[in-house]
């Protein structure tokens, strides 16, 4: 199954959720997929304004465009997932995803999708917190296999 | 196919250079300080995520890259210095990673460890709420 993360660039829920069998959505494959595209229409990143003209599908023409712009290339990830793993309080969101209000506007798509979510907190240098962290993913990935119902489904 | 570029973060060290230097895969890699880069046809990543992922079990943490190796556009040497773009988070996730890599070790063995569910968010009361706006306004 596809499953969203965020923060959608985490090195760690992208290897946990490969590693128990599903497909993660992560930004990287977003951006591979626009800086290595053969036609080059607007460098050195190739982003155009389509892009942020993409992003009025989710949010207002008086948004900004920093904020459209990050949701034409991650809000259509969360479109296409079956589950999502959301890691509250990420207090590094740096470089694609340092946006406070597109952090916001993702969880709150992610609700509204109404998906299977699972809300988690990165463990702060103890043992109890990174068990209670892999084991919950464990758990919340293994029941979307078996087709059990979990999180707010 | 497509090229694709993948990080092989280490918790700690693993000789993974040499070990896919003996194979022979058909990639391009690069030492880093935090593991390698590996970038190559999507059918051979494969092969070698599986063999790393075999060979060195928990202790390595695999993800995707967006740009390829040495891009000019986010390569230290051509932007004048300083850390990579993304590199904050990624060094941060790092000093996780024992932690992470003892959770999984001991995944088989504590079954029956007790998940505490991590607080979700609530919806509010309605009554509370209109009693909130009640006592606003009296």
């Amino acid at each position: 199954m596809k499953v969203f993360i965020f923060p959608p660039t985490s090195l760690i829920l992208s290897d946990l959720v490969e590693r128990f069998g599903h497909e993660p959505l992560v930004m990287m494959r977003v951006i591979r997929d626009k800086v290595t595209d053969l036609s080059l229409d607007s460098p050195p990143l190739n982003v155009t304004p389509e892009d942020v003209k993409a992003g009025l599908k989710y949010a207002a023409v008086d948004t900004p465009p920093g904020v459209r712009g990050r949701l034409a290339l991650i809000a259509p990830l969360i479109e296409n997932a079956d589950a999502a793993i959301i890691v509250r309080n990420a207090d590094y969101s740096f470089g694609c995803v340092g946006c406070a209000r597109t952090n916001e506007y993702l969880r709150y798509m992610v609700k509204r999708r109404g998906i299977p979510t699972l809300e988690v907190e990165y463990p702060k240098e103890n043992e109890e917190d990174a068990k209670n962290f892999v084991y919950s993913i464990e758990k919340f990935l293994r029941d979307l296999k078996e087709g059990k119902k979990n999180g707010r489904d | 196919m497509s090229k694709v570029t993948k990080m092989v973060v280490v918790s700690s060290y693993a000789p993974i250079l040499s070990k896919i230097y003996k194979l022979q895969f058909d990639l391009t890699i690069k030492e880093t300080c935090f593991g390698v880069l590996i970038s190559g046809e999507e059918e051979e990543m494969k092969r070698a995520t599986d063999y790393m992922r075999n060979e060195f079990g928990n202790g390595v943490f695999i993800k995707e890259r967006g740009f390829p190796m040495g891009d000019v556009r986010r390569c230290r040497a051509d932007r004048g210095g300083g850390a990579r773009p993304g590199f904050y988070q990624l060094e941060r996730e790092i000093k996780m990673l024992p932690l992470i890599e003892d959770s999984l070790n001991n995944l088989d063995e504590e079954v029956d460890y007790k998940i505490h569910p991590y607080d979700q968010d609530k919806k509010m009361n309605a009554i509370k709420l209109q009693k909130m706006i009640e006592g606003m306004y009296k």
